[in-house]
């Protein structure tokens, strides 16, 4: 079956399990969604929520954005809903001098890890 | 369908050699509690702990709370499901032990907050301070993964309240409170001149501590379904999302659910509540479109005249209350919202993820940025570790005579998005 | 008793009216012209020292100097607070009431106060940091604006808790407090929902931000033939600066000639906008106002003309009320000038 999105994601655990479509950055929350923002303004739709599940983009390292393979005209609800992204986030970083996200050790990462795997998993297996 | 309430108030809960519940005391027999809960293989031992209003007590971490509840007559039992089997509930009547329940507690992620304090300020923040509150502390087998350990601490949880209510199960209430909710087609004909309201309960299911189930089943992928309100109160959803707990709904808040309890206060009178639209809350834009054409669609095949709408849980949320609110008021069906905020530290930031101008009556249940410091505690149920990490292990949000300084995000329930407290902001 | 500082402009000092709108700061001791009913307002619990006058035209053409010089005066009274205004909706002395102000509070840490009408660039600017008694568009609202000052004043002279704008009177500073409510949110929400089907008037608890949406005008039939005008609020202005449009909250526009040119030269034209770094817009104001773009495609023949002026102005926290006025006349000056089309351009 061809696959019929991009993974766009910071999160190692994608890499580690070899994820169809991933396409890995090493960078935070905020970096990886102004990168999207720049893919969905040339035309890539969003399919996934940026904002996943219930982990502040400030408290959580990872997150993971499936976008469409194939670019048209620019989407105004992706290319709007980005923007909003962004914004909240951008906010939230200011909340602290070091964001929470910047502070967890190896096994809270881990577990970070794993629930943004499982909410982009359990999200393909009933939106497929 | 009319379901009744009976009502025992709790004073004070103790650990005794036989469980009972006389005058206002509940005594809990810890062994067979234990027992009870031990049929579950994946646990390897338990204990239990008890924290009562205004003592110098934390419990963190929090997977959920629960209000102890058990079927005495009608279809069904509670929690139907996970206790009970799946027979529909909503009728007949329910023992409820009121000012007390069960708070779970447990590591199942190394980064999990959650907190209840009885006493100091951030025992100002929920109601369940003021609650005497059992805690089982689950642990489970060795290499359990943690789906399942998610699973297990979340039916112990259930099954422990069911366990106390039923020790009223013979006894005269002091109270009871009984609900009556009409068919559709017969509410059509009693209030003929009155509008058609509809309550739509927007529920997480996004993964692993992000997920709710309802009658036991994960409602994930689900399209938009309708529900009594009188099951609801049966323990029909039970929550298993254990992120975010300032704005996330509990099991008690489900079971105790506001906004269906003060709908059915107006009910007949100024209104006419018809029911409870569940609807979930997808990762997946394509799922949010979905659920909110379909919900909206829902109302208006139903006849509706407005709806309010709670969501659950902050950022990728709003996005489906936007979406319902605009649907819904596109169709003519007025709606209102209730949300909460992230708008910052000092309360500057534009609080939601999402937006729509069609949302112009909107109810916040407050400011999670805000900060508080707690003071130390003399007692810790639970993981002391935990209070550590909750903030991001960073040593300097731990002073050294044991306060601590968090948002009041990581508080329990703290700015409920079923406006189950007392809170909202205002504009200074 | 508590000291208080008052500053007013030339007008209320009763020294003269526009003509006397150069007037270098003075201080004169006591209450003068509103500072009078301000004092008596305060009934005995503070009054005003002194009273400093500066003229509108003074202040916001010597900035900085003329805020050393205020400050200067003001501290030298040793007060316990500072008091601006009324400034009404009086653009120049409205800025100058909130740009004092917030200078006192930083430099001598002593509580401040004005008053100014909602709109006035002065409120837009400093209603963040400084507390700004809500007052009317004219000093015809002076008897209701001043109780309202003197019990403010009052209040942060004593430290008391500062209520809630409605209680007050401030305007909003933009903060959302959390409040305890006697109830509960699902019950505010269903009140809301039964006043809204009702058709009866509700107040949301989280206003949306305002959607200030403007519908695109339909497309161009014809783009061969039309004309084509440029707009900037990127502060685009001959050398020298011919119009005086100043570099924040512009109270101008101006219109400027370009038919004998291909580009804008350097020499020519430079940027005052206050707001960004001017240095690449300066280098080649093109980058700004793309005059070498639209001569090409003029040439090309992809657009029938380009209109031989441009409009300028600077976008730099001006206020939206200006700016819609400023865009009011130049669509009427486009009509005038047969101009189908216009492309605008910030920085």
């Amino acid at each position: 079956m061809s696959i019929k999105y991009r993974c766009i994601s910071n999160n190692p655990l994608f890499r580690e399990k070899s994820f169809p479509g991933l396409e890995y950055h090493e960078t935070d929350i905020l970096s990886l969604f102004r990168l999207i923002s720049s893919e969905v303004a040339s035309g890539s739709k969003l399919l996934s929520h940026p904002l996943t599940g219930s982990i502040r983009p400030d408290i959580t390292p990872y997150k993971t954005v499936l976008i469409s393979c194939e670019k048209g005209e620019p989407d105004c609800t992706s290319v709007l809903l980005m923007e909003k992204a962004i914004r909240y986030t951008e906010d939230l970083y200011k909340l602290r001098e070091v964001p929470l996200y910047e502070r967890w050790g190896e096994a809270a990462k881990a577990d970070f890890q794993m629930i943004d795997y499982s909410i982009i998993k359990q999200a393909l297996e009933v939106s497929a | 369908m009319k379901l009744t309430l009976n009502k025992f108030h709790v004073k004070d809960i103790q650990f005794a050699e036989k469980s009972s519940f006389e005058g206002g005391v509940l005594y809990i027999d810890k062994a067979e509690l234990a027992e009870y809960l031990l049929k579950d293989s994946n646990i390897s031992s338990v204990d239990f702990d008890i924290a009562r209003p205004g003592e110098s007590t934390r419990i963190i971490p929090i997977k959920d709370v629960i209000q102890p509840r058990y079927k005495k007559s009608g279809t069904g039992q509670i929690f139907p499901g996970f206790v009970g089997d799946v027979e529909t509930v909503g009728n007949g009547e329910t023992n409820v032990l009121e000012d007390c329940c069960v708070a779970t507690s447990g590591k199942i992620v190394a980064f999990q907050e959650g907190i209840i304090d009885m006493s100091g300020p951030g025992a100002e923040f929920n109601s369940f301070s003021k609650m005497n509150i059992l805690v089982p502390l689950i642990q489970p087998i060795e290499g359990l993964d943690k789906h399942t350990h998610e699973a297990t601490v979340r039916i112990a949880g259930l099954k422990t309240a069911a366990y106390m209510a039923k020790q009223t199960l013979e006894l005269e209430p002091e109270e009871t409170q009984s609900f009556e909710h009409e068919t559709i087609l017969e509410m059509g004909v009693k209030y003929p001149d009155l509008p058609k309201v509809i309550y739509v309960d927007m529920v997480q299911c996004q993964g692993l501590m992000h997920d709710t189930y309802v009658y036991g089943l994960n409602v994930k992928g689900i399209l938009s379904t309708l529900i009594s309100p009188l099951e609801v109160f049966d323990g029909a959803i039970v929550s298993g999302n254990c992120a975010a707990p300032g704005h996330k709904n509990a099991t008690i808040h489900h079971e105790n659910n506001p906004i269906i309890l003060d709908l059915l206060k107006h009910h007949g009178k100024d209104i006419c509540f018809v029911g409870v639209l569940l609807s979930n809350e997808s990762a997946m834009l394509k799922e949010k479109m979905r659920a909110a054409y379909y919900t909206s669609n829902l109302s208006r095949i139903i006849g509706v005249d407005g709806i309010i709408a709670s969501e659950e849980g902050g950022g990728n949320p709003e996005t489906d209350l936007m979406l319902n609110c605009k649907f819904h008021e596109q169709k003519g069906i007025k709606t209102v919202l209730v949300t909460d905020e992230y708008c910052g530290r000092d309360g500057a930031s534009q609080g939601l993820a999402d937006v729509t101008p069609e949302a112009d009556a909107v109810v916040t249940n407050g400011n999670g940025n805000q900060f508080v410091v707690l003071p130390k505690m003399d007692k810790i149920i639970g993981d002391i570790e935990a209070a550590r990490v909750i903030t991001g292990g960073n040593a300097n949000s731990i002073g050294d005579d044991g306060t601590l300084s968090v948002e009041i995000a990581a508080i329990m329930g703290s700015c409920c998005e079923m406006g189950y407290e007392h809170m909202t902001t205002r504009l200074r | 008793m508590k000291r208080i500082v008052h500053y007013i402009n030339q007008f209320y000092g009763q020294i003269g009216g526009e003509e006397a709108a150069d007037l270098k700061p003075l201080k004169k001791e006591g209450p003068v012209g509103p500072g009078a009913a301000l004092n008596a307002a305060l009934s005995g619990e503070a009054e005003i020292v002194s009273t400093v006058i500066c003229g509108d035209n003074y202040f916001a053409d010597n900035g900085d100097e003329a805020l050393e010089t205020i400050l200067a005066m003001i501290e030298e009274e040793k007060p316990d607070m500072f008091i601006a205004g009324p400034g009404f909706n009086a653009g120049r002395y409205g800025l100058a009431c909130g740009t004092i102000c917030d200078a006192v509070k930083t430099k001598l840490s002593i509580p401040v106060l004005t008053a100014l009408y909602p709109e006035n660039p002065g409120a837009e600017m400093f209603k963040k940091t400084v507390y700004i008694i809500e007052a009317p568009m004219t000093a015809a609202g002076m008897k209701d604006v001043i109780p309202k000052m003197a019990s403010l004043a009052k209040k942060l002279l004593s430290g008391e808790e500062i209520g809630f704008p409605e209680e007050e009177g401030y305007i909003p500073q933009g903060f959302r407090v959390n409040f305890h409510t006697v109830q509960n949110g699902a019950e505010r929400g269903v009140d809301m929902l039964i006043k809204k089907l009702k058709g009866e008037p509700f107040t949301t608890e989280l206003p949306m931000p305002v959607f200030d949406r403007v519908d695109p005008a339909p497309a161009l039939k014809d783009l061969k033939h039309a004309r084509i005008a440029l707009i900037t609020s990127g502060g685009i202005v001959p050398q020298g600066n011919p119009d005086h449009i100043e570099s924040a909250n512009a109270s101008r526009y101006g219109i400027y000639d370009i038919s004998d040119l291909s580009y804008l030269p350097a020499d020519k034209f430079t940027s005052v906008h206050g707001g960004y770094d001017p240095v690449y817009a300066m280098d080649d104001p093109d980058r700004v106002v793309p005059l070498d773009a639209m001569r090409e495609i003029e040439h090309e023949g992809v657009i029938g003309e380009l209109y031989d002026h441009y409009y300028a102005t600077v976008g730099n926290t001006t206020a939206v009320s200006n700016a819609k006025k400023y865009a009011e006349e130049i669509a009427q000056d486009m009509i005038k000038n047969n101009v189908q089309a216009a492309i605008l351009t910030s920085n």
